[in-house]
Order: structure tokens, then C-alpha cells, then sequence
């Protein structure tokens, strides 16, 4: 696989960071004096383990982004942004403190550390039971987003180019277009992970999430239709695979077509889903509830608990024989896909759900202890140097068929039904059991065939009926990745890139209902 | 915390000096928050991070560029304008691009700092969290919260003279307390700009109530049925009202506040005529900005009086294309009522003949912003109410409910009361809305 960047290492780990690019505001401290990286960290360890912590690692991680947006035929906004700092996270008494710290100097992680020290010895009181780490064998090793063109190389000219044309396309068909939103976004999140065990681990992941929304108004009424491209862990030649403009006139008239439809007929019906919209069903329905933190009451307060429980593993059936769902961040171009997690444990694949049953979780290496296993399946994850790594949801993705099912069999096969592409709305209650989910575009589906749009088109279901109720998986070629550079867990809230991969799927009986008539 | 708001106007100062480009703005943001979690019965994480970040726009007429950093060394100030100087230079112009802001006269925000609370400690925190921790134990219930101090400070000044800063406290804690089967839950939060405020025993012992007398819920139909929402189950449904408002949207006929005929709706009765939405810096309780859009002064904007849309809020640019009076609302958007109960969500119940009572409603979401109907689903503990009390404990509800409606079917509130909303506050009372449409039951616990 081809990489953009040559492998990082430790020491030139900044000048690398701060090649050539708008973006390229480095730290005047750490410049100033380039192997100092190395001693931050290894002043911070020290003076955790001299305050009589027994464990203590230091993340320090420097985010870069760059954001534009159009409105029309012009930049309604143009900005980059960076964050640098350090978070040093320790374990006194068998309980965490951390403290985050702009200061990346030899006495900044000192103080970081000793504050980290002092929120673990205040706390300790309150922990019932001891954290307990699974071992890990430590390495020194880099891993970087594999890309043949950086996004932050680009010239903005060049990504405005694209913007601008999706907008003169969209608005050559004829339909009634209200505005034409585009945006482009790149982001950068470069890691240096150093653990008193010896670890230490430079990571450079790279995403990028371009999109456009077309907006279609006439006679007091409007409609938007979304050009449904995931953000993904690539470069630039994602952005450029797309070919956003050539589908603008499409997806402006498909914004009239919506804005003209009838609403859908509520009722019981078959629905064949597209990837572009399953990947959010995926992640809602079976990425939260086998979070294992969730099972455990960790999210009790704010993101929830899970209808799944681990007493359950090895028993509680979500799906058919011929469903499998497996986590993964190795899987090319996903979001939260790495080398090694924010515990440095290596990454990997696992199946959760195998066959139709829940056979594993999403586990970190502190979690691995809690259900007795003798490893964690690298899901630690921290969004920036300021936030403590917990658990994160890796890439969960549905396994195809083995058989090549198309799209237009799985739709021959459906009388009366429904056909979702893109994401709409979508809610689910904190046990990630009630859904409702609607689409960006839908059609009616009669007689095997593909029919009108309609309108305001949702389901509502219960996930295991809803996976349980999947008849049909599309063969190799309709699997797709979609995802969210977005996902919000914890307190205070974090957000977690993450993809999710699947086939075209067909599911029988669910209820859809019209959502703008609100029953 | 280290920075001071007059620390951070002197950073931005700098960056003006260093600035090559004609208009320049400059805002310096610091904060420091303090946070403790718990759940499982134990404490799990728990940190500290002080963090000061920049944001500075440049423009040559209309050509700009922003750049963002976390870097606020005397070179990291340099190249942080330098670089958004870069960025303006090869970009094309913007026509929406505002000329900074003439010297403004700022309001004083009301109570938004407190010393103390600045000055909390990891000792006065884990007491908190150990006041909920005790009292889930002593009640048999497992608790789960998060408690969190802030301090923030920030300060803008521009090419122009505008110069302005302002700086904030806030403390909030939440706590859910389960049964250890899981069958049962309840929680309940407090949010105030003083720690002092922040009582945590009464917090734990209202979520412990909730869990214990949400007891083996029974499956009432779904249907309408005036319902009693607490502050958060409020809050996030009148979130979507307020990132409605936008006169520009409504004018494009995008809005569920376009009319038919190309117009706004600006000057129909929306609301039920005692419902107002209010924004002003003066408010005392709920605390606003003195900074608006660009540095601009905030000042008071009536959205909604006495039912009426009276004003929808318009940006520097469509004030300038379309002949209106910029809004620059402090952010503080405060849901008021004629007459409050004074008994608060307790006078609320008393008056219902049969209703349910809604402790906060989760993942709402739009489905239609045509007429803002959302969904959403009700959690840790709801109640059905008879005659004027809490009868029986309900299983949970997913509502799909036009919000146009839900707002002119309010028959009571309390009081508003601070609520955290980003990085300020929202004014958001208890409410009792007639024929709200539960659409179908949730199981979740």
C-alpha cells in the first residue's frame, strides 16, 4: 500500500508536522528546540512515579484542520485551526487522574502530572475496586493514514473548483434551488504516545469529509436532498474519487422530485436499505449497545446503558444465521481505523456478533479485567490532548453475503415496499433498543420494481426484531462505508470518527410510518 | 486559572500589531475545567485542563481568511496571522464578508463569575460526588454522574477600536441512580454560575425518589396526553426552536417561519399568547454575553412576545442586503411565562387532572423542518398523574410532536431557570403542554 508520507520517528516527529501547509503553525517552544519531545514526556512519567504513581502514560497530540464552506457561487467561510498540548494520565491507588496541559515544556508535564497525581489521591476514596491493566507487551513503533495525496497540500483554489461547479451544476436542471451548500473539511491528528511501561508510539491519521446539500423551495414549501459522501480516513484522492459535480444536477432534481412527492403510505412494509443509509442503523443499534462500558452502567447518565447484557454473550441472538458483525480498525480508508489505540495496544478484527449472536464486545485494556478476558480489543480512544481515553466504538461493520446479490434482486424480491438511500433523521432510546430512522431519499417499491419517491418516509423498530427480520444481504460489490466524524460519548463529551461498512440489505415487516404527520 | 480577561486582551492586542492585513479581528478564549465521574457505584474519570485558544480573521476588502490556534507565544501570534493573512490573500472574495465593528459600549453581564467557584478544589469535588456515591448506597441504588466546575474568560478587539472582555464560572452536577437489577432509574441535575449553589445532597435525594418510586412501569397506550416536561426534557426541544429562528432562511422560503407567499410569518400568533422568548444581557438570572455577532454589543431581542413572533434574528450581512436592524442577541434566550407557578413543576402536577410527567426526553431529533416536528424518547423515570398526583410509574414514550404545536398548546410553566446550553446558558422553565402525542412505548430503562 502506498504511503504519502514516509514513517514518522520520534524525533522528527514536529518537522513533519509542520511541513509546507496553511497549517503549519508549530509551537515556537518545541521547534525552538526539536528533541526536547522526548524529554517532556519522560520528565512527566518521572514525575508521576516519584508521586507514587504506578502507572502513568502522556499523550502528546496536535489536531489540524482545515474548513471551507460555500453558499452558491461563493466562500461563505475559510479557516484552519490547530490545537497542541499534552495529557498526562495516572493511576495512584488504583485510581485515574489526568491533567491536560498547552505547557509542553520539561516543568509544564511536571505540573500536569503532579495535578494528575493529586485528582487520583483526592479520588481515591470513592474507588471501590482497583483499576487493573491487562498486560501489554510495550513497542516503539509509527503508524500513519495511508494516502497518495495529503489533503493539506492541496491548493484551496483547487477544492473551492470543485464546490463552485457542484453549485453551477445543480442549479443548470431546472429545478427551483433555494442555495447550494458545500463544504470541505480535512483534519489531521498527530499522536505521540509514551507510557512508564516503555511504550511509545508516533501515529499520524488523516481524515476528510467533503459533501454538498442542495435546498429546492416553491409555493411556501422545501425539501433538501444530501449528496450522500462519507467522510473517510484518506487523502485527497477520496475527495477527488467522488466526482461531486458530476452527480449536482442529480441530486438537484432528485431535491424536486422530494419536494413533489406524496408522503409515504404508512404501514408495514419491506424495506430494502442502501448503505449509504444501514451504515447509521449499524452504528445506533448494534455499534452502542455492544459497547461494553454501556453494559456495565458507565454511561448510565448520559449516553446510556445497552438492552444487551454480558450474561448474555453466547446466548442473545440479534440476527440470522447469516448475519455477522465484526469490529475492526485495521479496515482501509475507516475512520477509526490506527495502528495502536490510546492504551497502545495494537489494533485488530473481532467478531461481535457471529452468525446472529452476540459472541464479543467492544473492550479497552482496563475493561478486559471486568469480564475476565486476557486482552482488551484496542477500543481507547481520547478526541485531544485535553480528554481522557475511555472507550470508543471501533469500526463495526456487517459482513455481505457470500453470493452476488444486487441491489435489484434484493428489490424483486419485495412487493409492497420501501427503498432508503442516505441518512435522515434518527433517534434511538439510551439502551439502543426503540428506533426510529429516516432516509434522505426514499421510493416506493411495487411489484419487484423500484417506484416514485416519496415523502417523510421513517421506520420504527426494536433492534433485535428489526436484525431479526433481515431476509436478505446484498453480495460483495453493494458493500459501502459510511460514517461519522462525529460520535458523541462521555462526560465531558467527546466525538470518535468511526465508519461502518455493509452490503445492501432487505428486511421484512417493519413499520413505516409518516413522520411529518407525527403518528 | 492563570489568564485573566485583561491577559487575554493583551495577547489579541498583539496579534492586531502583528497583523499586515487592513480589518483585523481578534478573540482570545481561555478556560479551565475541572470534572469528576462516577458510575458504577465508584469513581471513574476525573481530570483538570486549562487550555487557552485564538481566533483571528483578516480581510483585504472582501478577501478574508481565520485561522485558529492553541499557540499564543509571541511566534505562535505571529504565524497564526500571518497565516490567515495567507489564507485571504488566495482566496476569492466573499461577498458576505462584514467590515469589523465600530468601538462599542458593552452591558455588564449579570452574576456570570464567582470567585469561589473559580477557586474549586479536587477535594471539594469528590465530597460532591461522594454526597451522591453515599447516598445511592444508603438507598440501595447504584449511582452514575458527572460534576464539573468552569471558569472562562475572553476578550476581542479589532482593527476598528472595538476592545471588549468578559469572564464566567459555571457548576453543574448530574446524577442517575439505578436499582442493581437495572429495572429501575431516576435522575436529576442542578446547573448554576456558583458552586455554592449546587446542592448535591438534594440533587442525589431527588434522583433517588425518582428511582424508587419508578417502580415495575405499566404500559399506558400511546396517544396525546397533556404532559408535564421538566426543564430537561424542555431544553432540548426548544433547542430546535431556537436554531429555527433566522431571518435569512425564513426570507428564502426555508424556514418553518417562511409563509406561502414568499414572506415571513413575523407578526402571527405561533406560541400560546403567555409564552415570550426573551434575550437580554441585563437578565440577572440567566446569564448572557456582552459580545454578539462580530464583537458587536448584545443587546436585548424579542423573538416571541406574548405568543407573536415578533422578530426573527438577522445577521450583520442580511441586515445589510435587506434593510433590518441587526439583531445581536447576548445568547442567553430565556422561555418565559405570564403567570409562573410558583410551586413550581410540584403546582404544575397539582393542577392536572391526568397527564404524564416527563423527568427529561433524550436523542430528540428533526424529522420535519417543514413545521418542526421532532422525535425523542423520555427516560429515567416518567409517571403518570391523576387528580393532581403522581399515581403510577409509566413505561417510557418515543414523541414525534410539531413543536409550532406543542408551544401553542402550553397551559402552565414555572419559572425559568439557568441551563447549561454550550458555552452559556439557556432560561428554560417547566412546562405543561396539552396533547402531546406519545407515539409509541420504549422499554428502555
Amino acid at each position: 500500500m502506498g504511503s504519502y508520507a514516509p514513517r514518522v520517528r520520534r524525533r522528527d516527529w514536529l518537522k513533519i508536522a509542520g511541513a509546507g501547509s496553511l497549517v503549519a503553525a508549530v509551537p515556537a517552544k518545541v521547534l525552538a528546540a526539536p528533541g526536547r519531545l522526548g524529554e517532556v514526556a519522560d520528565a512527566a512519567l518521572a514525575a508521576a512515579r516519584a508521586a507514587g504513581a504506578t502507572y502513568a502514560d502522556i499523550r502528546l497530540v496536535r489536531t489540524r484542520s482545515e474548513r471551507l464552506g460555500t453558499r452558491d457561487d461563493h466562500l461563505t467561510s475559510a479557516s484552519t485551526s490547530e490545537s497542541f498540548g499534552a495529557g498526562v494520565r495516572v493511576l495512584v491507588k488504583g485510581t485515574w487522574g489526568f491533567a491536560g496541559t498547552q505547557d509542553v515544556t520539561v516543568a509544564g508535564a511536571k505540573a500536569a502530572a503532579a495535578k494528575a497525581v493529586e485528582i487520583a489521591r483526592a479520588n481515591a476514596r470513592l474507588r471501590t475496586e482497583p483499576v487493573v491493566l491487562a498486560a501489554l507487551t510495550p513497542v516503539k513503533d509509527t503508524w500513519q493514514t495511508p494516502m497518495t495525496k495529503d489533503p493539506f497540500r492541496v491548493p484551496l483554489a483547487r477544492k473551492l473548483e470543485i464546490l463552485f461547479d457542484v453549485n453551477r451544476r445543480a442549479r443548470a436542471g431546472g429545478a427551483p434551488v433555494a442555495n447550494v451548500r458545500g463544504r470541505m473539511q480535512a483534519v489531521s491528528e498527530e499522536k505521540l504516545f509514551v507510557s512508564s511501561e516503555g511504550a511509545e508510539i508516533d501515529q499520524t491519521i488523516v481524515r476528510v469529509s467533503p459533501g454538498y446539500t442542495v435546498t429546492v423551495a416553491a409555493k411556501g414549501d422545501f425539501e433538501s436532498r444530501d449528496h450522500s459522501s462519507p467522510a473517510m480516513g484518506l487523502g485527497f484522492e477520496y475527495v477527488e474519487s467522488l466526482k461531486l459535480a458530476d452527480d449536482a444536477a442529480r441530486v438537484a432534481d432528485e431535491a424536486h422530485q422530494k419536494l413533489l412527492a406524496p408522503p409515504v403510505e404508512p404501514g408495514e412494509k419491506d424495506l430494502v436499505l442502501l448503505p449509504s443509509h444501514l451504515w447509521l442503523t449499524i452504528h445506533e443499534s448494534i455499534g452502542h449497545s455492544t459497547e461494553l462500558d454501556r453494559a456495565f452502567g458507565y454511561e448510565a447518565n448520559f449516553a446510556g446503558t445497552s438492552f444487551a447484557t454480558f450474561p448474555q454473550t453466547g446466548k442473545l441472538r440479534y440476527a440470522g444465521d447469516h448475519v455477522t458483525f465484526y469490529g475492526d480498525r485495521t479496515t482501509a480508508g475507516a475512520l477509526a481505523t490506527a495502528g495502536w489505540d490510546d492504551d497502545g495496544v495494537p489494533t485488530e478484527r473481532w467478531d461481535i456478533i457471529k452468525n446472529g449472536v452476540l459472541v464479543d464486545w467492544q473492550t479497552t485494556r482496563e475493561q478486559a479485567a471486568w469480564i475476565g478476558a486476557a486482552k482488551g480489543h484496542a477500543c481507547s480512544y481520547a478526541d485531544s490532548w485535553a480528554s481522557v481515553p475511555f472507550q470508543r466504538m471501533p469500526n463495526v461493520s456487517l459482513a455481505p453475503a457470500t453470493t452476488p446479490n444486487s441491489v435489484e434482486q434484493l428489490i424483486g424480491g419485495v412487493q409492497d415496499g420501501v427503498l432508503v438511500e442516505g441518512t435522515g433523521s434518527y433517534s434511538i432510546d439510551q439502551q439502543r433498543l426503540n428506533f426510529q430512522f429516516g432516509g434522505d431519499m426514499a421510493w416506493e417499491i411495487k411489484g419487484g420494481q423500484k417506484g416514485k419517491p416519496v415523502r417523510h418516509a421513517a421506520c420504527q423498530s426494536t433492534s433485535t426484531s428489526f436484525w431479526n427480520a433481515l431476509d436478505a444481504l446484498g453480495g460483495p460489490a453493494t458493500w459501502q462505508m459510511g460514517g461519522s466524524m462525529y460520535d458523541g460519548k462521555g462526560e465531558p463529551m467527546q466525538v470518535n470518527p468511526v465508519s461502518h461498512g455493509c452490503p445492501a440489505s432487505r428486511f421484512r415487516r417493519i413499520r413505516v410510518l409518516d413522520s411529518r404527520g407525527g403518528s | 486559572m492563570k489568564a485573566t480577561p485583561e491577559s487575554l486582551r493583551a495577547i489579541a492586542k498583539k496579534v492586531l500589531v502583528a497583523s499586515p492585513a487592513p480589518q483585523t479581528e481578534v478573540s482570545v478564549d481561555a478556560s479551565a475545567d475541572s470534572w469528576l465521574r462516577f458510575a458504577a457505584g465508584t469513581v471513574s474519570t476525573s481530570g483538570s485542563v486549562e487550555r487557552v485558544s485564538l481566533r483571528v480573521t483578516v480581510a483585504y476588502g472582501t478577501r478574508t481568511g481565520t485561522a485558529r490556534t492553541e499557540d499564543v507565544s509571541p511566534d505562535g501570534l505571529v504565524r497564526a496571522v500571518r497565516q490567515a493573512a495567507d489564507l485571504a490573500k488566495i482566496l476569492p472574495p466573499s461577498p458576505e464578508y462584514m467590515a469589523p465593528v465600530p468601538p462599542q459600549r458593552y452591558p455588564i453581564a449579570a452574576s456570570a463569575w464567582d470567585g469561589a467557584t473559580a477557586a474549586s478544589s479536587a477535594a471539594s469535588r469528590a465530597a460532591i460526588a461522594a454526597a451522591c456515591l453515599d447516598a445511592a448506597k444508603a438507598a440501595g441504588l447504584v449511582a452514575a454522574g458527572f460534576h464539573q466546575v468552569s471558569e472562562s474568560a475572553s476578550a476581542f478587539v479589532n482593527s476598528a477600536g472595538a476592545s471588549g472582555v468578559h469572564r464566567a464560572t459555571s457548576a453543574s452536577l448530574e446524577c442517575t441512580l439505578r436499582t442493581p437489577d437495572g429495572a429501575q432509574s431516576g435522575w436529576a441535575g442542578a446547573y448554576s454560575p456558583r458552586l455554592a449553589s449546587i446542592d448535591a445532597a438534594a440533587v442525589a435525594k431527588r434522583a433517588a425518589d425518582k428511582a424508587t418510586r419508578w417502580k415495575e412501569p405499566v404500559a399506558l397506550a400511546p396517544g396525546r396526553y397533556t404532559a408535564i416536561l421538566e426543564p430537561a426534557a424542555v431544553e432540548p426541544l426548544l433547542g430546535y426552536v431556537l436554531g429555527s429562528l433566522d431571518r435569512r432562511d425564513a426570507d428564502d422560503g426555508t424556514s418553518p417561519f417562511s409563509a406561502a407567499d414568499g414572506k415571513t410569518r413575523i407578526g402571527e400568533a405561533m406560541f400560546t399568547e403567555k409564552l415570550s422568548l426573551v434575550c437580554d444581557p441585563a437578565d440577572k438570572a440567566i446569564p448572557g454575553s456582552p459580545f454578539a455577532e462580530d464583537g458587536l454589543a448584545a443587546k436585548r431581542f424579542v423573538a416571541v412576545d406574548k405568543g407573536t413572533l415578533v422578530a426573527l434574528p438577522v445577521s450583520r450581512y442580511w441586515a445589510k442586503q435587506k434593510k433590518l436592524e441587526v439583531s445581536a442577541d447576548a445568547g442567553n434566550w430565556s422561555l418565559t411565562f405570564a403567570d409562573p407557578d410558583p410551586k413550581g413543576v410540584e403546582g404544575l402536577i397539582a393542577s392536572t387532572e391526568r397527564g404524564i410527567l416527563v423527568t427529561r426526553i433524550w436523542y430528540v431529533r428533526m424529522l420535519s423542518p417543514q413545521n418542526l416536528t421532532v422525535t425523542g424518547l423520555t427516560r429515567d423515570a416518567t409517571f403518570l398523574v391523576e387528580n393532581g398526583q403522581v399515581t403510577s410509574a409509566i413505561k417510557n414514550f418515543r414523541i414525534n410532536q410539531s413543536l409550532l404545536e406543542m408551544f401553542k398548546n402550553v397551559a402552565g410553566a414555572s419559572a425559568p431557570a439557568p441551563f447549561p446550553a454550550g458555552d452559556g446558558w439557556l432560561g428554560i422553565p417547566a412546562l405543561k403542554v396539552n396533547d402531546l402525542n406519545f407515539s409509541s412505548i420504549s422499554d428502555a430503562v
